[in-house]
């Protein structure tokens, strides 16, 4: 999660190159710049985690056209798009096209390296969630019918009195399944219950960003 | 003062100048005050300006207003982020009057530019 992201630079301009460049390296950043897409794909590694910072307006191949290049070959890598103040049309539909922010020119150099931090931050989470979703979903289906009853329950915080009265059962029946619950998902205490039940949660946004 | 003339006869003088073309300020501000990296990264801005310009000169004389625009569009980024603001405003106005496409307000911008053009190319830190 705290891992220092590297970041992978697509800009045209050769000045550009160079400003961003030593932006990162004085943010302690791992920092490779590309002149296009067609660079990038050639010399990029994208198998390792990084975030992708790439001009909207370039010659050749357009930022937006690498991205859906990118997604096509299956690369993961969250991008964020550096636009001019005209091109923020342009940018809202990138981040319609799974885009996780924008960075307007000229930038402020501390927002920048923030919101690079921040796609790394999600990226590294959904990608935590998506290795654990199978194995949650395996302990899942090794509850009962009546035991995913309470589950559903305890994940949205009710009581075992509550449970009881809701599902019709004596509240000594209900600790027994609420016991039987934790120990099949492996769950040291609730919190780490309800952590999971979010994590398994499939339709749990992992996309752009919570706050503006 | 310095009113468009609206015949936008070509040699119409650039605004006069009293700033310095580039601000170095903006660019110590993004990358902090050491002399030898704000040298390097504003010799790489001119290098880029001087491409540009070049560029800027072959696709005018195309007609090419899109490549044009394409140019104004990308040294007005790099011009604002060094600190070249008149430069920066200067390229946004080409911008616009490509997208408004009279080719007379495209040359009156373009005077413009160049003018300003050789002044952050000749600017000294």
């Amino acid at each position: 999660m705290n891992t220092i992201p590297r970041v992978l630079v697509v800009d045209d301009d050769s000045f550009m190159r160079a400003l961003i460049e030593r932006v990162f390296v004085d943010a302690h950043m791992p920092v490779t710049t590309f002149a296009s897409g067609r660079e990038l794909l050639a010399a990029g590694d994208l198998n390792t985690p990084a975030v992708l910072l790439l001009d909207v307006r370039m010659p050749d191949m357009s930022g937006l056209e690498l991205q859906a290049l990118l997604r096509e070959r299956g690369v993961g890598l969250p991008v964020v798009f550096l636009t001019g103040n005209a091109d923020i049309p342009t940018a809202v539909a990138a981040m319609r096209n799974g885009a996780f922010d924008f960075v307007e020119k000229p930038f402020d150099k501390d927002d920048l390296v923030a919101r690079i931090c921040r796609a790394a931050q999600a990226a590294a989470l959904a990608a935590r969630r998506e290795q654990a979703r199978p194995e949650l979903a395996r302990r899942l289906g090794t509850l009962t019918t009546r035991e995913r009853e309470v589950y559903d329950r305890m994940v949205v915080g009710m009581t075992s009195k509550a449970i009881a009265n809701e599902l019709g059962g004596s509240f000594r029946t209900i600790e027994i399944h609420r016991g039987r619950v934790m120990g099949k998902m492996g769950a040291a205490n609730i919190s780490d219950l309800v952590r999971m039940a979010f994590e398994a949660d499939e339709t749990t946004d992992t996309g752009g960003p919570s706050e503006p | 003062m310095n009113s468009i003339d609206p015949a936008g006869a070509p040699g119409a003088p650039a605004p006069a100048q009293t700033a310095p073309a580039i601000d170095v300020s903006v660019l110590q501000e993004l990358v902090g005050d050491d002399p030898p990296v704000l040298r390097e990264l504003l010799a790489q801005y001119q290098d880029s300006a001087r491409r540009l310009a070049e560029e800027l000169r072959i696709a005018a004389a195309a007609g090419d207003v899109r490549q044009i625009d394409a140019i104004a569009h990308q040294l007005k980024s790099s011009s604002r982020t060094v600190g070249a603001t008149l430069l920066g405003e200067l390229c946004a106005e080409l911008e616009n009057a490509c997208r408004i496409g009279a080719w007379e307000g495209i040359s009156t911008c373009m005077v413009r530019v160049e003018a300003a053009l050789i002044a952050v190319i000749a600017h000294r830190a």
